[in-house]
């Protein structure tokens, strides 16, 4: 019998005085007159909306955005440290420069999708995505749908999608950033971009590179040597070996106003990532032993046409997201050359097209109708050692309607009902509705409750259904029906700014899809009965100035309980209602900045409770238990003006206080290290 | 309490807020002792792959009780990742952990770490003691047998085997060394041990896993017959007997294939075999039939491994439930009968009798 899980399946971590923000809108009601409109759209600089239940194609709905002081923070790192520092989703980050995968409001890796600007990032071969490749220097705004927020994009996210956009500034002629950073462990960051156009094209290309020996020292307190005279341990100081990381990649995107009402754009993503998975802290093998190698490489074309009429606007997008992915594991063996354990290639390719139209009847009526079909289609060729190469080559169509009606029914309610159908290769899914309201109880409009009922269904991966071995074609796709509710306060008063949100959420998905052994050998998927998930998800931030200094405070926390309601597996079975393995109970973080002059100074705080590696929640061994996880991260800089550029310079300490810590069992992680980083702005 | 001493305090707790929730993972200061029992058996817990939560516990027969997680308890370090095999000599216990590149050495009596063997191991499985000065170990994927002084705990040497990179369990019959090559091949190969060369193969059924010899100095071989869909053709799991003296194989059942079997073991009398294959299988070595049906049926257990005590004939089962909790181990009297079951580490994979 085997105790291997499939390779994919194991599972394995500067700114400016004024702020500026970015907000794309859409879809516009207010103004009748269509040459208006698109002035309107072209002047309108930056505001941050907080009152985001006034609208009412979101009421109901949770959507959180991430502010821009929080973007600059994270610009040279991945979405893991964006999300992880910024949000209530909890990142499970097996190391620096490692694979890292999410889980919104308690749930797997496969239920949070990732939009780029209208395509998904989520391959369909494993459904989840690996954070720590997507850069946040490719993407100018980020916003989470959480939970059945989602359905207006898509069904399928049963946590959340976190969309990801990209933007054109009509006004700028010629603008750029350079951004070059030096790090610890022989790290180096180097950020372009240039944007170049006018009032009926812009282009912006982005390039990045980014490259780190990685092999951080630490105290190995994991393995020890007994000294001979004394009997003690010894623990040996180690580095972190064979982990090196080399990212690099460009964004080319092309805007064109070829008439006043519509905006045509074509973006061009290529990336490739090289880096391997860290050995655990208990491995005594050889340096030249059990060497891992990952590479990746990803093709993203996207097309976006937008036509805005007087009250409707169209909106239609064509792209693509091609992965192509090997993995290697690998031992050299004095006198027999090189053993190749594993060696694994994949191609994911997805094509897709959308198009949505909203069409408002009136300033408080509107439609929005869309429709999307994908094409998925999955090479996977797995070659053990000595073995039969394992190949699945699959294919599945995907279409989707959906139908949102959105009323105001006056100053105070607003509410709305969403319809959506699904087409798996042909086959109709169970409607998909979800219904929202949201509700102004006092004449200050800052102050609003929501509430929304809906019902989701997730599809299995291409893995789940073909893996050789194991695949299940048998497997029914999860289902979700998920309640919310919540509320929340904002207000400005001057240069001050508070918003506060809680969220309470229920889900009950039916049908959780759960790798385990199987007779046979291997491991194969099924259905468990029941998974039933519920939290509280609080969101707040202050920002103002006081004294001349600048100020900005912004603060998550959640509650997740993710328990397991399955049948048990036999007399012994200590799982049922106990939380899934890996998910914490709490999780918090605070990012504060203060600016005064030209000094900036950020501190960013994580909390994590402690976590269980096993589905009992048992506590009777440490190995077990990954202890409560706190991170402080400092970061000084400053700014110096040039005429019409700017330079910056800042500091980061990460783990400030120095500490040892896992995120996930047994994998080392760095003590406290620096990067500097300089940034020209043009 | 003046003011100043409150302000003194209350700063002092706000900053032992952020450091003092500051807990280091893994790392316990007080080891505890263990009682290990004379006659104790040794529960070796896989943990999960790559999570390096492997365990050892031993249980006690006569008082029926089980004390876990005792490498951990005793010596404040984790036993690693995949902990696959147990074997005692000389009053040391030698732990083979397959994922972790090591084979970590006990006190039996106390469970106190006393040496490892390290450099050199890949992914080793079992060990096979010669003498006091050497011992074979096996690897999964090295291609080669690591040849170590279990006194030393140094690696002596290599045997390497070429076009074979399983090599997984041994018998010795005489100066040779019957090696079961299992991972995706089906071989079985011979070594002579005064040379430490391989001088012969024998062809057997598809992924030979678990090797014992028998009372009449036959050697049995378990083949799993590989997993469906590999590619190499129908599945044939087999029970087959080699003739050390002519190297060939005189004897070849085939088994139900429903399932994997696995945990090929004898008893101390040399002349009972057993095995998992969904249920318990029980087969007499001069028997000419593997019966068709088993000697415990699975029910609703997905039974992991099984050993039999060398002395009293006992069968001993493990359970591991979902693989991510506790397992548990059962334990049978030699007819079948229940005596005794408990909780024990994750994955329960090897039991080792003192």
């Amino acid at each position: 019998m085997s105790n291997n899980p499939p390779i994919f399946h194991h599972p394995d971590f500067n700114y400016q005085l004024f702020i500026k923000v970015l907000i794309l809108i859409l879809m516009t009601s207010r103004v009748s007159n269509a040459q208006q409109l698109i002035k309107d759209t072209l002047r309108i600089k930056t505001i941050e909306v907080y009152t985001k239940s006034l609208v009412k194609e979101e009421a109901g709905k949770s959507i959180t955005k991430i502010d821009s002081l929080s973007m600059i923070k994270s610009l040279t790192s991945s979405l893991s440290e964006l999300i992880a520092q910024n949000t209530t989703i909890f990142i499970k980050d097996y190391g620096r420069g490692a694979m890292a995968t999410a889980s919104f409001r308690g749930t797997a890796p496969s239920h949070t999708q990732v939009l780029w600007n209208g395509i998904n990032l989520n391959s369909p071969m494993l459904g989840m995505v690996d954070f720590s490749v997507i850069p946040v220097y490719f993407t100018d705004n980020v916003s989470l749908l959480h939970g059945s927020g989602s359905l207006s994009e898509s069904s399928g996210a049963l946590g959340g999608t976190i969309k990801l956009e990209n933007s054109a500034n009509w006004q700028n002629k010629l603008s750029g950033r350079l951004l070059t950073g030096v790090g610890s462990y022989g790290t180096r960051d180097e950020f372009f971009q240039i944007n170049c156009g006018n009032r009926k094209i812009q282009s912006q290309s982005r390039a990045f590179y980014n490259y780190s020996d990685n092999d951080f020292p630490f105290v190995n307190k994991l393995i020890a040597n007994i000294d001979p005279k004394t009997g003690a341990y010894l623990y040996p100081t180690q580095r972190n070996e064979n982990s090196q990381y080399k990212n690099y990649g460009f964004l080319q995107e092309f805007y064109f106003h070829p008439t006043q009402r519509s905006i045509l754009t074509m973006r061009c993503w290529y990336q490739s990532n090289d880096r391997s998975l860290p050995r655990l802290l208990t491995n005594e093998t050889d340096v030249n032993a059990n060497i891992n190698k990952q590479s990746e490489k990803a093709h993203r074309p996207v097309f976006e046409w937008k036509h805005y009429g007087t009250k409707g606007t169209l909106n239609v997008t064509l792209g693509s997201n091609i992965e192509l992915t090997t993995y290697q594991l690998k031992t050299i063996v004095s006198g027999a050359g090189d053993q190749i354990v594993t060696d694994s290639h994949s191609r994911s390719a997805s094509y897709f097209i959308r198009a949505y139209y909203n069409y408002q009847f009136a300033d408080n009526l509107s439609l929005i109708t869309g429709a999307n079909t994908t094409a998925d289609n999955v090479y996977s060729n797995n070659s053990p050692q000595n073995g039969v190469s394992q190949v699945y080559n699959k294919q599945r169509q995907e279409q989707s309607g959906s139908v949102q009606l959105s009323k105001s029914f006056n100053d105070h309610v607003s509410a709305n009902i969403l319809l959506r159908e699904d087409l798996i290769n042909g086959v109709a899914t169970p409607m998909i509705p979800s219904v929202g309201i949201g509700y102004h109880p006092f004449a200050d409009k800052g102050f609003f409750l929501k509430g929304n009922l809906a019902r989701n269904y997730h599809q299995p991966t291409l893995n789940d259904l073909y893996y050789i071995p194991g695949g299940n074609p048998l497997l029914k796709a999860e289902e979700g029906l998920m309640a919310d509710m919540g509320g929340g306060y904002s207000a400005v008063s001057g240069k001050l700014n508070f918003h506060a949100e809680l969220n309470g959420y229920f889900s009950g998905i039916n049908n959780w899809i759960i790798w385990l052994p199987a007779p046979q050998g291997y491991w194969e998927p099924s259905n468990m009965k029941r998974v039933n998930t519920s939290g509280i998800e609080l969101n707040t931030g202050i920002s103002g100035k006081f004294n001349g200094i600048d100020y900005h405070f912004n603060g998550n926390y959640a509650y997740s309980r993710t328990i397991n309601r399955d049948d048990p597996r036999n007399w012994a079975d200590e799982s049922i209602g106990k939380q899934l393995p890996y998910i914490p109970k709490h999780s918090a973080n605070i990012l504060g900045n203060l600016s005064y002059a030209n000094f900036h100074f950020t501190w960013s705080w994580n909390w994590y409770s402690e976590r269980f590696a096993t589905t009992s929640n048992d506590k009777t061994s440490a190995l077990n238990v990954l202890s409560p996880y706190f991170m402080n991260n400092l970061y000084f800089g400053r700014e110096v003006r040039l005429n019409k550029s700017k330079f910056d310079l800042e500091l980061k300490i990460l783990n400030l206080f120095n500490e040892e810590y896992q995120t996930v069992l047994q994998y080392p992680m760095p003590r406290r290290n620096y990067s500097l980083l300089i940034r020209y702005n043009f | 309490m003046t003011v100043r001493q409150f302000y003194i305090l209350f700063i002092l707790s706000a900053l032992s807020l952020f450091y003092g929730c500051i807990k280091k993972n893994g790392v316990v200061i007080n080891s505890q002792k263990v009682n290990i029992p004379a006659h104790g058996v040794f529960i070796v817990s896989e943990g999960n792959f790559m999570y390096g939560n492997a365990s050892l516990s031993v249980y006690d027969p006569a008082t029926r009780s089980v004390q876990n997680d005792i490498f951990y308890s005793v010596n404040s370090l984790p036993l690693g990742d995949v902990a696959q095999s147990m074997d005692i000599q000389n009053g040391l216990g030698y732990i083979v952990i397959n994922n972790s590149g090591k084979i970590y050495v006990i006190d039996t009596t106390s469970g106190k770490y006393v040496g490892k063997i390290t450099g050199s191991l890949t992914s080793p499985r079992y060990m096979h003691f010669m003498s006091t000065a050497k011992s074979y170990v096996t690897d999964l994927y090295a291609g080669k047998i690591t040849i170590v002084n279990p006194t030393t705990y140094q690696v002596t040497g290599t045997i390497l085997t070429p076009g074979h990179p399983s090599t997984e369990q041994m018998v010795q019959y005489n100066e040779f060394l019957f090696v079961s090559c299992w991972s995706y091949d089906n071989t079985v190969l011979v070594i002579n041990t005064k040379t430490d060369q391989v001088v012969d193969s024998i062809k057997t059924g598809i992924q030979p896993g678990g090797l014992v010899m028998d009372k009449f100095n036959k050697i049995w071989v378990l083949c799993d017959g590989g997993w469906v869909k590999t590619g190499s053709g129908g599945r044939i799991p087999m029970l087959q007997r080699i003739d050390p003296n002519s190297r060939t194989i005189d004897e070849s059942f085939s088994l139900t294939s429903d399932a994997n079997p696995c945990r090929l073991t004898i008893n101390g009398t040399g002349d009972s075999i057993l095995f998992i294959n969904a249920g318990i299988w029980k087969f007499g070595v001069n028997q000419t039939s593997v019966g068709d049906h088993p000697f415990l049926a699975a029910g609703k257990h997905l039974y992991y491994s099984l050993a039999v005590d060398p002395k009293t004939s006992e069968i001993y089962l493990s359970d591991a439930i979902d693989y991510q909790q506790n397992g548990i181990i059962y334990r049978y009297s030699s007819l079948g009968a229940k005596v005794d079951s408990f909780k024990t580490g994750i994955i329960p994979g090897s039991f080792c009798f003192k």
